[in-house]
Formats: C-alpha cells, structure tokens, sequence
C-alpha cells in the first residue's frame, strides 16, 4: 500500500498541502500540482533548469527530498512577474536577448533574482560563480551575463526612485 | 520504497534514538536521492539548533553537521581569508547544489569527488559523534567504514592555525566531479601536511617537508584510469599540480 505523505508548503506566497509519495523530490511534487513554470531537464542536478528558491536560497528541486522542504517558503519565476507585469530581471532577459528557447530561462532568472538580493552590483565573476548551476545550451552565456547586469541597473536605478 | 517514513526532530537525542532505532539521518538529501531510498525511514536534522551551529573557539572553528557548504565556505572564509576549506567548498559543484550540501552529510557519504575530504584531513579536523564527547580524528574516521556508518556526526572542528595552505581539484570545467583533489595545510616554512583524495586507495596524507612530500608522493601515489586519461597521465597531472600548490624555495603562498 502506498504510504502517501501530506505536508504544507508555501508557493509564491499561498500556504497549501501537498500529499505525495515520501520518495518524491520537490521537482516532481510542484510540476503534478500545475508549476510547471518548473522545468525538468536532467533530474540529477547538473542543468539548473529546476532552481526554485526555497527559504530565500536557490536549489535544485529535483534534488530536494520534497519532505524535507516541509514547511518551507518556495518561490517559482512566476512569483517575480508575468507577460502583463514582468520583473525588472524578466525585462532584462528579454531585453538582452538572453532568451532563445526558453527553457533554462526560469532558473537563470531565480538564480539572478537571488544573487541582486544579496548584492545588487554584481560583477562579471560573481555573476559567472552565481549562475554556475544554470547551463544554457542555446545562447552561449554572454548575452545572459549583459542581461544580469542590465537587471542589477533597473534594480538600482527603480531602488533609487 | 513507499513506506519511507519521516521524522523531523528538535534535538540531538531524539536524533540519536531515531538512528538507534534504524532510522537514517537526511542532511542537504543530494546523495540519498540518487539512491533507491529503500529504508524504514528518514529523519531531517536540519531543526536541530547545535546541527546548525558556526562558532570560532579558542580550539578552532566548529561547524555543525546541518551547515551547507554555502554557509560554511563564507563563515570560515571571514575568519581566515582564503584558507583551503573554505576555497575547496565554494569550488564544489554550483551554487544551488552548494546551498544543500552539508558538512556532515558530505563527510558521511564521503564520495570520491567530495571536495570536502582533502582539506579536512589535511587542517587535522576533529569529529564530535551525538551522543559522545571524544573527539575523533577525521583521517581515521574517513577510513573506517564501519565508523562511518555507526555513528551520527554532530559537527567537525578545525583548527585556525593549520587551514592555511592551497588546494586544487582536477575538473575538466568548473562545475565537474573532480578526478582528484589536493590539499596542502602549511604547518611552519619546512613543514606541511599535505592530502590526497581520489587515489586508487582513496585518500592519502603525506608530512613532511616539501621535497619529503613529493618524493613520497610520487612513489607511492597511484590511480585508476578514468574518463580517457591513463593512470600514468592522472599520475603525472597530480604531481605537477602538488609541486605548484608548494611554495617556492619554502616561502608561503598566501
Ligand atoms: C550533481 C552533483 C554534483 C556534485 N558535485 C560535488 C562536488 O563537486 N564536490 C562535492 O564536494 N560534492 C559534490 N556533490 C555532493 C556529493 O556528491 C554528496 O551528494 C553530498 O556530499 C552529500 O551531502 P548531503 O548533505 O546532501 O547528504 P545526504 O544526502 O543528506 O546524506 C548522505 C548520507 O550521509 C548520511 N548522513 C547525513 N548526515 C549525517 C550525519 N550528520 N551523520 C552521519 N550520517 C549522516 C545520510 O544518512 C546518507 O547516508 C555533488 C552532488 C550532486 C548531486
Ligand atoms: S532538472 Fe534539476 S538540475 Fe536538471
Ligand atoms: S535559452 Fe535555450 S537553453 Fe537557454
């Protein structure tokens, strides 16, 4: 019989149960419950395109054991903004052509999103060291480093009225 | 598989009964995932307060088991800059692996690429086991095995005066397992402990004097042949790059 766990979590600010097997990784548990702004590309954490930040650090969801995130405050790319409404990081991104096919771009955009917060004037190594779990394998990482720093700017400049 | 249960204690003892009773401890969780998890039950040490513990003593720098490799490569790096525990874990695998990798679930697990070991035995690191208040020495711990699986790491002191020294990993690019790993603590200006990880028989110490080290070393060091390279050429890669971690004509390289 199948021992399913049911746990709370908070996604993008809504606290909510999740039930799930008490093997399953993070990464399974939010994409069957419709994140799948989440994306899974290897599931043995070499690619970063499932990065969520959970407890204000980033992580490989599908290397987190979803059970030990009990309780935790998780944030997908959709907590930053949307088409209508998009983050300073997501205009930058588009901005800078960092995007291609789009599917590491919501891990590159969380993994930006918490370095700024810790230091808002990044430079090219700490952006390099800060993305270093993130492959792209469509736009060969320049444009994507000019995109964190043109976010880390509208960051700034929107910090400074 | 699916009647993994899952425990969440507050405290060192509770965790020593639920490892007394079977149970195994889950720390960052980067290596149990990739294993078939086919055990009666988990519990997460990362409530527990003293798990999580940074603190500088007049004996060194203590570091809980929970602590992610993040928070202990920034925590030891501003009390000692540079030194090689804190470069050897801001090197290991990328930034959100790091955020989840933890001490004791590293030193447990011990894989061969781990970029915790080399510089671990090579600073003379000691282990505290919960339950215990015998300090164990690291290089003995990682070469038993059996103590290894017996016993719950609670934290792992180091001493500040013997951290200071380079390290080296052998990546074919950044993020990459690393073949093998070198450490060198710098003990005085003709004396250092120098660790190897990755060996053919894992992991390996030399002392002495710079030439002593290497001679040994070189004669003594072997390994196996691995993602195209020979063994002779592993060989003669580790040598070069022990030789380059040494300072030349015995001066530091702080
Ligand atoms: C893609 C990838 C790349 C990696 N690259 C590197 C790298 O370059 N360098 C590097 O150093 N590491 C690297 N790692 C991490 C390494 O392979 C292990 O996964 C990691 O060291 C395990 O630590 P953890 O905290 O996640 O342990 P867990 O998975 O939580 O536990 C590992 C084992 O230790 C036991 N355990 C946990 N805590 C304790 C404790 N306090 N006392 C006793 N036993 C305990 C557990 O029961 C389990 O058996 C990488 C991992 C991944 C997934
Ligand atoms: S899907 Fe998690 S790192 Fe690739
Ligand atoms: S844009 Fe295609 S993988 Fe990055």
């Amino acid at each position: 019989m199948n021992n399913l766990l049911s746990l709370d979590f908070t996604v993008n600010g809504k606290s909510e149960t999740f039930t799930f097997k008490p093997d399953a990784s993070l990464l399974t548990v939010l994409r069957d419950n419709g994140r799948t702004e989440v994306h899974n590309g290897c599931e043995t954490g070499d690619c970063g395109s499932c990065v969520v930040i959970l407890n204000g650090k980033t992580v490989n969801s599908c290397m987190v054991l979803a059970a030990s995130a009990k309780g935790g405050d998780i944030l997908t790319v959709k907590a930053l903004g949307d088409i209508y409404n998009p983050h300073p990081i997501q205009r930058a991104f588009a901005e800078s052509g960092a995007v291609q096919c789009g599917f590491c771009t919501p891990g590159q955009v969380l993994s930006t999103y918490a370095l700024l917060l810790e230091n808002p004037d990044p430079d090219v190594e700490q952006i390099k060291k800060a993305l270093d779990g993130n492959i792209c394998r469509c736009t060969g990482y320049k444009k994507i480093i000019e995109a964190v720093l043109m976010a880390g700017r509208l960051m700034r400049e929107a910090d400074n009225g | 598989m699916n009647d993994l249960k899952w425990f969440f204690p507050e405290s060192g003892s509770e965790c020593l009964n639920l490892f007394n009773d079977g149970f195994q401890p889950h720390a960052g969780g980067t290596f149990l995932i990739k294993t078939s998890l086919k055990l009666s039950g988990l519990f997460d040490i990362n409530s527990v307060a003293d798990y999580k513990i940074l603190k500088n003593t007049d004996t060194g720098i203590v570091l809980g088991s929970a602590v992610s490799y993040t928070d202990a490569a920034s925590f030891l790096h501003a009390a000692s800059p540079g030194n090689i525990i804190s470069v050897a874990l801001s090197q290991a695998a990328s930034t959100p692996l790091r955020n989840r990798i933890s001490i004791g679930g590293s030193i447990a697990s011990s894989p061969k690429w781990s970029d915790i070991t080399a510089p671990l035995a090579a600073s003379g690191a000691v282990l505290r086991f919960e339950g215990s208040s015998e300090d164990i020495d690291y290089a003995v711990y990682s070469a038993d095995r059996k103590m290894r699986k017996n016993n719950l790491v609670s934290s792992v002191s180091v001493p500040l005066d013997s951290i200071k020294g380079s390290y080296y990993r052998f990546t074919f690019t950044g993020f990459d397992y690393p073949t093998f790993t070198l450490a060198v603590s710098k003990r005085s200006d003709d004396f250092f402990v120098c660790a190897v990880n990755g060996a053919r028989d894992g992991l390996r110490v030399f002392k002495g004097n710079s030439d002593a080290v290497i001679a040994e070393a070189s004669q003594t060091l072997s390994f196996n042949s691995e993602r195209g390279m020979s063994e002779d050429y592993i060989l003669s890669r580790a040598i070069s790059e022990l030789r380059r971690l040494f300072p030349k004509g015995g001066a530091d390289d702080e």
